[in-house]
């Protein structure tokens, strides 16, 4: 369904090159294809300090995200898949520089020859990983500390102003733990313009979860109840219904845990019990405490690839014998440390609906560019846009899941879960939309999709449903006629 | 003494603590108590040893019995303790000022002066009652109430890793371990307490996921905690969210009842800049502060954090300071003692051990204000007799001068008087200006709030709207509030003023033949005043008191009118944001007028709540104040009556009689002329 959306469109956009009146037309036609084409474009976004470029590096699998201060982190930086390094300088006026890079102790360090910081729209790095095969990071400066013009350039990349194109398809906004029973709530979570995520492509991320539960061992246990108390909260609801618990730091060593630090993770585990216990009671114990099962400098340095809770977790694992092998610890590490649930939600949950973003960033631009006379045959161009769009059944689940999401429909509490279901809010496949676990009989989906089918047609009909819930109801209707069809 | 050999043994843990510590080192007991026994089972005689920190030493006050109960646990005949102890200062200015109200009771006692006996009751409890509260503040998750939890080794504040505490805190000591509620009804001015059982604290003092406000204000917990027992009264509060947040500015404003105040950050990251600010502010309303670093056993580089924050606040000028302590650890203390060190609680001991000698010390000298005054009183009526006797010949004139000091002293109390006049005039002028300033205030608040209206769109930007709103309220409010406290002690210090100016400046006497201790007779009014640490320091405090109270119900002010508010936030809730920019300007033009009418309510409401508690909070400290003075003027004249008495009495007596009664009154001289310096030094002391 979306594909054909997206093979119409860009269609639309190739046809519009023929008749496109000089180069920037070609250039701009060129680009919404690239767009409609290339992976998903991920924004990493939050305060100061919430451990934004942790989480990338972690995403990424290795140290490229300047982790300390520096110019850089004042800068956009946009990583994506190229099959050789790279590291470009995005002016805001004029080409695109390739500029050189060294590869530093725990960061990627590029030089910025004489630009002025001010003056760089964004980096871009390529990076041959496959990890980044499939999305785009864009890491956003930290907002609280920053000047106003970097916040603005910030502020452009995440939202898509005035039917703008938006620069990025999908929001992680990382939370660290907050409290609240009222609007102050909103008022720490206001503290940027990263709302202008939209419900629709907000995920947000309960980061650095291990301190939350002061790095005991149920640390991420207790972290997972506080994402699920927030994604009750109608207010946070609004703006990011899903919040997932991550540790990036245990994530990202885990994915590059080397075979030396799981040997000095057995040799403490193979301790005592009560010597064990000793040992990791404090940070500054297991850091420079008197032991000779393992030699000073390389505990500190675990710590600090680790942190308490993941030095905690890997002694535990491995002296419980639940793993004995580097790659077995790695893989539970990686587990718990929720960065393979954030992948995959933001991967799987999310991948249709940002081509279905992305579709509408892309008609969005092309209407800007028939609009802006780029093309002899503007207005021709732009009525055949409107009928592909108009006739986008797409288009009107997302817009639907967007009201109900923002609470704008008045329904009841049970209609509202069963809508955002349907509509694809927690994935495109007819067995996730019906709400069914597992996966389902053919014929249970079906008898589910009938049931469904009167219920919102009762709803459509009902003389008090005000008309944006009928509305509603109809798309309800016709999603679960197209699925009954198909 | 202050030799090596000065140790205070606990009695506890057995740890020999260094002289002059109020708090174990080892264990954190208040070890004040301990040291009072120990200081000789029959204690302060007149051999006992003088405090030592004192360079001018007290007059040994009158032995009591009943005069400190505590001592009588300990065994009297232990003579000769484990180590020669040193009270400390503070709390022993304390004792030995319980000592001395005794002293002086038992001689107004022997006046029949009921009213001079029913302040000195009062001054007796107010010392006994000690009270030093040290507010824990910071923002959320910090481990704030873990802390209070870590420095007592108890669980008094509920604790929760998702959970945060929402409703203010105050531990403190209590015989047994119960709960108190303040409440307030929407509707009612006055709170009402209600116990609870502790069991239920955890739900009473967490925060709520609905939106209902409670009406919880504050929780009281009671617990039968030695180190509590110092007085000492832990305050913790809900994070405050930054200090442009509401609760940020509502906490901040009630650190101006508290003696000391602890801004918890954690070992995770350096001071933030709006925690920087917080501090600054806070520290300007509570001089007495420091910075805690928690959760030092979670973060390796906690060191760092720690060095940094250093710097930060020297940057800032903030000369405060900083303990990192671990809260994980201290707990754990509770069974493996050793760990005491680790956890970095004992500098932060001292430092509460320190608020708290400075504090007591401070309220000792205002409690000795009003010792003085009570002793004046005495003394003016023994030297008046004093001077008849020794020269009975100026009998006459002698009376004749006391006849018009009386009738001076009568007409204070007169509902004529000035002062009165001061004190009524000067409370409307109050009300009125503190009306008008508010108003002016939040006039310009609704004035900008209508331009950020009509320059965006209600539909996107009025939550944003709001919470400023409600920021700049609540920082309207707060200031409002810190003018009124500022006015009312302006007010209380003008009619003390007018007060000892109509007393008058006392009777002429010849005292050549009455040379000790006397130079002049004044007055007792004035030398009252006159006293260093300021005028009247007990009234000023209740006059702290009653303008501190309408600052709660500031926070109930915003709540309540919250409920007003969600219809107009339905405006901001229809939010279609980015999507939905195409609505027609009508539309968008009726939506700022519902925001406009929407922000002016909340104003409003807020005005109109606050002028009221202006109104009653200015009518408690008035009644307050009038009360007070009446009652001094009350016991001037009934001082300067018994002085006439006494002049004609001993005026008659036969000259034996004379001479005996003479040797009499020289010794209850001696004595008060003695408490009276004792008062002075105190209050001195307590107003360094």
């Amino acid at each position: 369904m979306v594909d054909e959306l997206t093979t119409r469109i860009r269609a639309l956009a190739a046809e519009a090159r023929t008749s496109a009146a000089g180069p920037e037309g070609v250039a701009a036609l060129t680009g919404v294809v690239e767009r409609l084409d290339g992976p998903i474009r991920l924004a990493i976004s939050g305060k100061v300090k919430a451990g934004k470029s942790t989480l990338l590096n972690a995403l990424i699998g290795e140290n490229l995200a300047p982790t300390d201060a520096g110019e850089c982190t004042r800068i956009v930086t946009w990583y994506r898949y190229s099959d050789r390094p790279f590291a470009t300088i995005v002016p805001n006026e004029g080409e695109p520089v390739e500029t050189t890079y060294r590869r530093g102790q725990d960061s990627l360090e590029v030089n910025l020859d004489a630009h002025d910081p001010e003056a760089i729209d964004h980096l871009e790095i390529g990076w041959p990983t496959k990890r980044l095969a499939d999305v785009v990071l864009i890491d956003t400066p930290g907002i609280a500390s920053i000047s106003a013009e970097v916040s603005a350039r910030t502020h452009r990349v995440l939202s898509a102003e005035r039917g703008r194109v938006p620069i990025a398809d999908a929001v992680l906004y990382l939370l660290r733990h907050t409290h609240s029973a009222d609007l102050r709530f909103l008022e720490s979570f206001h503290d940027d313009e990263v709302a202008e995520g939209t419900p629709v492509n907000t995920v947000g991320v309960l980061s650095r979860a291990d301190e939350i539960g002061c790095a005991r061992l149920d640390a991420m246990e207790v972290a997972e109840r506080v994402a699920r108390r927030y994604e009750t909260d109608s207010r946070l609801h609004r703006l990011c219904p899903v919040v997932v618990p991550v540790n990036g730091l245990l994530g990202h060593a885990a994915a590059t845990l080397r075979e030396d630090e799981y040997a000095a993770v057995a040799a403490v585990a193979r301790a005592p019990k009560e010597v064990i216990g000793e040992l990791l009671l404090t940070a500054d114990r297991f850091a420079t405490g008197e032991s000779s099962l393992v030699p000073t400098e390389d505990r500190a340095r675990l710590l600090d690839r680790l942190g308490l809770f993941g030095v905690r977790l890997a002694v535990e694992l491995v002296r419980s014998g639940a793993v004995e092998t580097s790659s077995g610890l790695s893989s539970q590490l990686a587990e718990v440390s929720g960065l393979g649930r954030l992948r995959e939600v933001v991967l799987r949950q999310f991948d249709a609906r940002a081509r279905i973003l992305q579709a509408r960033s892309a008609v969005a631009a092309l209407r800007e560019i028939f609009a802006r006379g780029d093309c002899s045959d503007g207005p021709a161009l732009m009525r055949r846009l409107e009928q592909i769009t108009s006739g986008a059944h797409e288009f009107e689940e997302v817009r639907i899941l967007l009201e109900v999401r923002s609470g704008e429909l008045s329904l009841t509490p049970d209609q509202a879960g069963e809508l955002d279901l349907l509509m694809g809010g927690s994935g495109h496949e007819p067995g996730t939309r019906l709400g069914l676990t597992e996966a389902p009989s053919a014929d249970r989906v079906r008898q589910a999709a009938v049931d469904a089918l009167a219920r919102w047609q009762a709803v459509e009909r009902h003389p008090l449903s005000s008309r944006a819930t009928q509305i509603a109801a109809r798309a309800a209707t016709r999603t679960l006629e197209g699925m009954l069809a198909g | 003494m202050g030799d090596g050999s000065a140790m205070i043994r606990c009695t506890n843990c057995k740890h020999p603590n260094q002289d002059g510590a109020i708090f174990c080192a080892n264990c954190h007991h208040f070890l004040a108590w301990e040291s009072a026994p120990a200081a000789g089972g029959e204690p302060e005689s007149e051999e006992a040893p003088d405090p030592p920190a004192q360079a001018d030493p007290e007059p040994p006050p009158q032995p009591r019995a009943e005069g400190a109960p505590e001592r009588s646990r300990e065994s009297p005949e232990s003579t000769a303790p484990l180590t020669p102890v040193a009270p400390t200062p503070g709390p022993a200015a304390v004792r030995d000022l319980v000592a001395v109200i005794d002293a002086s009771g038992t001689l107004v006692g022997s006046r029949g002066r009921a009213d001079l006996s029913r302040r000195l009751t009062g001054v007796r409890t107010m010392v006994q009652q000690r009270s030093v509260t040290v507010a824990v503040v910071g923002e959320f998750k910090r481990g704030k109430s873990t802390l209070v939890n870590a420095l007592l080794q108890t669980a008094a504040c509920p604790v929760d890793a998702d959970i945060v505490t929402g409703t203010p805190t105050l531990v403190g000591y209590g015989e047994r371990l119960h709960v108190v509620a303040h409440l307030q009804k929407p509707g009612d001015v006055d709170e009402t307490t209600e116990e609870v059982r502790f069991e239920d604290l955890a739900t009473l003092v967490s925060e709520r996921s609905d939106d209902q406000p409670t009406d919880v204000r504050s929780v009281e917990v009671r617990v039968p905690h030695r180190m509590l027992r110092s007085g000492l009264c832990l305050l913790d509060t809900p994070g405050v969210g930054g200090l442009e947040s509401v609760h940020g500015q509502l906490s901040l404003a009630s650190l101006n009842g508290a003696d000391g105040v602890l801004f918890v950050t954690d070992a995770s990251q350096e001071l933030t800049a709006p925690e920087l600010g917080y501090l600054t502010t806070a520290l300007e309303r509570c001089p007495r502060g420091a910075l805690v670093v928690t959760k030092t056993d979670l973060h390796q580089h906690w060191r760092r954090i720690v060095d940094t924050n250093r710097e930060h606040l020297a940057t800032a000028g903030i000369d405060v300071p900083v303990f990192a302590v671990s809260s994980f650890l201290r707990l754990r203390a509770a069974r493996e003692s050793e760990l005491n060190q680790e956890s970095g609680f004992a500098p932060l001991a001292e430092f509460l051990a320190g608020v708290l000698e400075q504090t007591l010390r401070h309220q000792a000298g205002r409690a000795a204000h009003e010792v003085d005054f009570v002793a004046a009183q005495l003394a003016h009526e023994n030297d008046a007799e004093r001077v008849v006797l020794a020269r009975p010949e100026s009998g006459g004139a002698m009376v004749e001068k006391l006849d018009a000091v009386h009738e001076r002293a009568r007409s204070l109390s007169a509902p004529s008087a000035a002062w009165q006049q001061v004190l009524a005039d000067g409370i409307q002028d109050l009300v009125a200006d503190v009306e008008h300033d508010l108003a002016a205030r939040l006039r310009t608040v609704l004035r900008d709030a209508r331009d950020i209206v009509d320059e965006s769109d209600p539909k996107d930007t009025w939550e944003e709207t709001q919470a400023w709103l409600r920021r700049q309220v609540a920082e309207a409010g707060v200031a409002n509030r810190d003018l009124l406290l500022h006015r009312a002690n302006q007010l209380s210090d003008a009619v003390a003023e007018q007060f000892s100016l109509e007393s008058g400046s006392g009777v002429e006497l010849e005292l050549d033949s009455v040379t000790r201790a006397l130079a002049a007779l004044e007055l007792p009014s004035a030398s009252t005043f006159a006293m260093p640490g300021g005028r009247l320091g007990s009234v000023l405090s209740s006059g702290r008191l009653a303008a501190y109270v309408p600052l709660m119900a500031l926070s109930v002010a915003l709540n309540t009118t919250l409920l007003i508010i969600p219809p107009a936030a339905l405006v901001g809730a229809v939010v279609g944001r980015t999507l939905f920019k195409m609505e027609s300007k009508r539309q968008k033009v009726y939506r700022q007028g519902q925001a406009k009418a929407a922000a002016g309510k909340f104003v409003d409401e807020v005005a109109f709540e606050m002028n009221k508690d202006t109104r009653d909070g200015l009518r408690r400290t008035q009644r307050r104040l009038r009360d007070e003075f009446q009652s001094r003027a009350g016991s001037i004249q009934a001082s300067t009556s018994a002085a006439l008495a006494a002049a004609r009495r001993a005026s008659q007596l036969s000259p034996d009689a004379q001479a005996a009664r003479a040797a009499q009154l020289d010794q209850e001289t001696q004595q008060l002329g003695r408490i009276r310096d004792g008062m002075r030094t105190l209050a001195t002391a307590g107003s360094a």
